[in-house]
């Protein structure tokens, strides 16, 4: 059964009941909220994925509400739970479904050490995966999104997951986050693409998120190995340019964009040498996406 | 739905464990998770074997939780080594505490353990010069509000948590167990002269066993704020288990206590060990261990502390639960203060909360 | 008279290392720290593991001048010795005193 099949009665009955037990990739989210943009969110942005029985073991149980206290009436704010805890402050009424994408990252990278979790978007294409890590405002995501449009396979947006003992990559395809000026772009780009409602004054600005391809979902459980470590940079107006990058260097900022690297010591350490060892590294600067979807159409892969 | 304590089930009969549905495995995992109990579990089903029989869902968040106590240890001796060169000029006896103690001194109770500061006891005489050296090696002091500076100087019993500029690890620099201020008060001057000597150190001592019995179990059954108090329990059931095969600990042990004036502390402990863990708390020490509280109150203590000492998720709290939390921290103020400072403290504390929030 | 004090590997067996090119990474278990190193970093930091007893810095320089074909002069003695001291203030190498 997937999302889809519910009508969106029954699906906000599930989150304002028992909770909708949704599966990303691998790992199974029961999601509780009482709040109909987060089921119209969910209802538009999830349609292909696959719903898990009740009695299954649940790897995540969120909360999106509304705090009770006092405030609730005059500055109506929302609240993101992760089981008994919260461990994040409240946020503005409008901003409640981003705020269950951003709790939903926060959980994988911050339980998830069985991996070695990097900061970094992840695509995939002819059995060759395609990293690309980057702190925000470089433009990754919107490269991402581009990306997975021109047939591209989406492992993740923001989490790449490495399994230290196989160097696999582990997918967790979810809607892609957009920020400001590149919703617009994306919508040009990629017409057909399916975005949500946009929240505006966010932290990040305004944000909006575009659904994974279809494919990517169905293709949630393979896994790839790496072939390409790309540093991107956004520079508006600048042609696309793709520069081999040293690997020690390349080794330094993947550590450098990893959230559990010093926890994995030594296996760590040999797992994303593993990773530099079986890429081409690059830095890669672009100004439109149309060349830089391109450019990365021609990528060559590395020898076996 | 009825309060569960699936955690303290799991570790004391891990086999039993192998039978539980998936929606049990899943309040399990969460119950852990929520009592900082996770890594610990991992271990206790790892050293029987029974990590590989664990359902793979499950075993994936075990697995994931067992990294950060491997990581840790490492740290841990790392640290505490940085430390020893930081203070070897002042030549202090340098007395380690609960965790980084457990940990440098090999014992079981380290296996599976996560804790964030590293906890130092020296002698009172040397704070000065200890806490001088630290600075002069990169430690700051934190806390810069002078109320709680007077706070933790004059009325504690350490100095404010001092962290480090570049690595941010957290030291603590007790100078007794318990606050000055205190109704109980153990004499720092004992532990440290039965302090133990880690083989391979030089100047680094941990408690004699029956001490660190006590200090764990005088931390337990003082403090006001229980959320890892089912793991601090199990912290004393460590202890206790690995301690008792010395001959005579269990004589030495109620002796020390009184000799402390730890008896009560020490009463709770091995009454709630027994009864939660199971840890096999011989005869003769509960009848050593004088100082029973009368009857009522004992009602008392067992209706908030049987309730307390479970993990703090909803699941496993009843309609009492909230109120017997409440109560275990008014209590750990009255044991803390005399009167008039407790009123004191709450009330300055009540006031710069409200400054905080407008 | 020259002091001569000798140099060692703190923790020879938790070193992790990888070159790549003219750069290498190594990782100390001990610390927990990751460095980025120069080949000649890298090398004077690899002729030490190799070693279980303390290497004085003029045994180093002359292992380490032979292993990169270069000359020895007092360029290079500088250049070794500031690593050498880069090294101790990381952690990863301690001074022996002779």
């Amino acid at each position: 059964m997937i999302v889809a099949d519910l009508s969106i009665r029954d699906l906000l009955g599930l989150l304002a009941g028992p909770g909708l037990n949704l599966r990303t990739g691998q790992f199974v989210n029961r999601i509780f909220s009482g709040l109909k943009s987060v089921g119209e969110g969910l209802q538009l942005l999830y349609a292909d994925y696959p719903l898990s029985e009740s009695d299954d073991f649940t790897d995540f149980h969120v909360h999106v509400e509304r705090p009770r206290d006092l405030r609730r009436w005059f500055r109506p704010q929302v609240l993101f739970r992760f089981d008994a805890t919260v461990p994040f402050k409240p946020l503005p009424l409008h901003h409640a479904f981003p705020m269950l994408e951003w709790g939903l990252n926060w959980c994988v990278s911050s339980h998830c050490h069985q991996y070695l979790v990097i900061h970094a978007a992840v695509v995939e294409k002819h059995g060759h995966a395609l990293i690309l890590p980057a702190p925000p405002g470089s433009g990754k995501s919107t490269l991402c999104a581009g990306l997975v449009t021109r047939g591209w396979r989406l492992l993740s947006d923001e989490l790449t997951l490495i399994d230290p003992a196989s160097g696999q990559l582990v997918p967790v395809p979810r809607p892609i986050g957009l920020k400001n000026a590149s919703i617009e772009v994306i919508r040009r780009f990629a017409p057909g693409a399916v975005i949500g409602r946009s929240s505006s004054d966010t932290m990040k600005g305004t944000v909006a998120h575009m659904q994974a391809p279809r494919a990517s979902v169905l293709c949630a459980k393979e896994t790839a190995l790496p072939g390409w470590i790309v540093f991107p940079r956004f520079i508006a107006g600048s042609p696309a340019r793709l520069q081999p990058w040293p690997k020690a260097h390349a080794f330094m900022r993947l550590a450098d964009n990893a959230f559990n690297y010093s926890l994995h010591g030594a296996a760590g350490f040999e797992a994303l040498a593993q990773m530099v060892d079986r890429s081409l590294c690059f830095e890669f600067s672009y100004g439109d996406l149309e060349e830089a979807a391109a450019l990365f159409a021609e990528l060559r892969p590395p020898r076996a | 739905m009825i309060a569960r304590d699936l955690v303290s089930a799991a570790l004391t009969t891990p086999e039993a464990l192998l039978s539980w549905e998936l929606p049990t495995w899943d309040l399990l995992i969460r119950q852990c998770r929520r009592a900082n109990l996770l890594p610990r579990l991992a271990l206790v089903l790892a050293d029987r074997g029974l990590l590989e029989r664990v359902p793979p869902q499950a075993r994936a968040h075990l697995l994931a939780a067992a990294l950060t106590p491997q990581r840790q240890e490492k740290a841990v001796r790392w640290e505490t080594q940085q430390i020893l060169a930081a203070l070897a000029a002042t030549g202090t006896k340098l007395v380690l505490l609960k965790g980084a103690a457990y940990v440098m001194a090999g014992m079981a109770a380290a296996r599976g353990r996560v804790f964030a500061d590293i906890d130092l006891l020296v002698p009172r005489a040397a704070l000065h010069v200890v806490e001088a050296a630290l600075m002069m090696h990169g430690w700051m002091t934190t806390h810069h509000n002078a109320y709680d500076q007077r706070y933790y100087r004059r009325w504690m019993h350490e100095l404010p948590p001092m962290r480090h500029v570049i690595r941010q690890s957290v030291l603590d620099v007790h100078h007794a167990i318990l606050p000055q201020t205190a109704r109980l008060k153990p004499e720092t001057d004992k532990l440290l002269a039965a302090a133990v000597a880690v083989p391979g150190t030089a100047n680094l001592y941990v408690l004699a066993p029956e001490d660190m019995v006590l200090h764990s179990a005088t931390h337990l059954f003082h403090d006001g704020e229980l959320d890892n108090g089912l793991r601090d329990l199990t912290d004393l059931d460590a202890l206790l288990r690995e301690c008792s095969r010395e001959p005579g600990f269990w004589l030495r042990l109620p002796a020390r206590a009184a000799e402390l004036d730890l008896l009560r502390p020490l009463f709770y402990a091995l009454r709630y060990t027994r009864r939660i863990l199971g840890t096999p708390v011989p005869a003769v020490a509960e009848l050593l261990t004088k100082n029973k509280p009368p009857r009522l109150l004992l009602a008392l203590m067992d209706a908030i502390f049987l309730r307390a000492l479970r993990p703090d998720h909803p699941s496993a709290a009843d309609a009492w639960t909230p109120a017997a939390r409440k109560l275990l921290y008014l209590r750990s103020h009255w044991l803390r203060m005399p009167p008039l400072l407790l009123a004191w403290h709450l009330t300055v504390k009540a006031l710069r909360r409200k400054e905080v929030e407008t | 008279m020259a002091v001569t004090h000798r140099w060692r590997v703190v923790n020879r067996d938790g070193l992790h290392f990888r070159a790549w090119d003219e750069e290498c990474v190594a990782y100390d278990e001990f610390t927990g720290h990751t460095h980025l190193l120069s080949s000649f970093a890298g090398e004077t930091l690899s002729q030490l593991c190799g070693r279980q007893a303390p290497l004085s810095a003029a045994l180093i320089a002359d292992q380490l001048a032979a292993e990169l074909e270069i000359e020895r002069d007092a360029g290079f003695d500088q250049a070794l010795a500031a690593c050498l001291d880069a090294f101790e203030r990381l952690g990863l190498v301690e001074r022996i005193e002779a």
